[in-house]
């Protein structure tokens, strides 16, 4: 019985005794959970801030590329009017939307891959991977945003300059230039 | 004798007019148009103004953005 006493005392003091220790290590856990869960959280805010400065760059370029497509729709269609074959500028104008379609949808696939960053944490080789796979789209949509305007300076102008050489001629009524691709 | 000189003279003069009105008229058309075989004529020059004029505005809007708008230094940033 008095062993058991002694046993059972020495089981509470030991207790007592490591209780702050263990107190201790669950508030530094908790604390490394607060610090990553902030460390997400502003990591985050800087990944919607990087996508928001992209986007705005993004709508003017679709802004300048939609301006440019109508301009030429209707240049074409007043040419036409004046008997002018437009043939090559259908073709180009079909090829520029094509071009536009596909910077509107690698920059899609750009900032998929930029948000699927934020649920890696911070350097790791996951984290690191998903950045270098969004730099890697990047490239992609600025190429495109190349490639349009090396078609513009190559393509397109070229085919209005050679129109000025063009003999015009009988009108003839035929759709307009806009009409097959509906964008 | 000037009596009848006079409507001489002035059927002179308003031949002389109308010969100069229609050079005029004849010039200003063919500098804007040209005359086509089937009769109908089409204004060319408006057409090169379309043309012209479209182009200037393309390289305008096409100055207005830059490709660089897309390098990746602000994914550093992250």
């Amino acid at each position: 019985m008095r062993k058991l006493f002694i046993l059972a005392a020495l089981t509470l003091s030991l207790i007592l005794a490591c209780s702050p220790a263990l107190a201790q290590t669950s508030s530094a856990q908790q604390r490394r959970e607060e610090r990553q869960e902030q460390h997400q959280e502003r990591l985050r805010e800087r990944v919607e801030l990087v996508i928001t400065r992209f986007d705005n760059n993004k709508e003017r370029h679709i802004a300048v590329y939609n301006a440019l497509k109508q301009r030429l729709a209707e240049t074409a269609e007043k040419l036409e009017s004046l008997g002018y074959d437009l043939t090559e500028i259908r073709a180009d104008y079909q090829t520029l939307d094509s071009k536009i379609v596909k910077f509107a949808q690698d920059y899609a696939a750009f900032v998929d891959q930029l948000r699927a960053v934020e649920q890696y944490e911070q350097g790791t080789p996951e984290f690191r991977n998903a950045i270098e796979s969004a730099r890697s789209k990047l490239r992609t949509v600025k190429d495109d945003s190349l490639d349009i305007r090396h078609y513009w300076q190559t393509v397109v102008r070229p085919d209005l300059k050679e129109l000025r050489k063009q003999e015009p001629k009988a009108p003839e009524s035929s759709a307009p230039v806009s009409s097959s691709t509906g964008k | 004798m000037s009596v009848r000189k006079t409507p001489a003279a002035i059927v002179l003069l308003c031949v002389v007019f109308l010969l100069v009105f229609l050079m005029i008229m004849g010039i200003s058309c063919g500098k804007k148009t040209e005359t086509r075989t089937s009769g109908e004529s089409v204004s060319t020059d408006d057409a090169k103004n379309t043309i012209d004029q479209a182009i200037i505005e393309f390289e305008a809007k096409m100055k207005s953005i830059d490709p660089s708008d897309f390098n990746d230094a602000p994914l550093n940033d992250i």
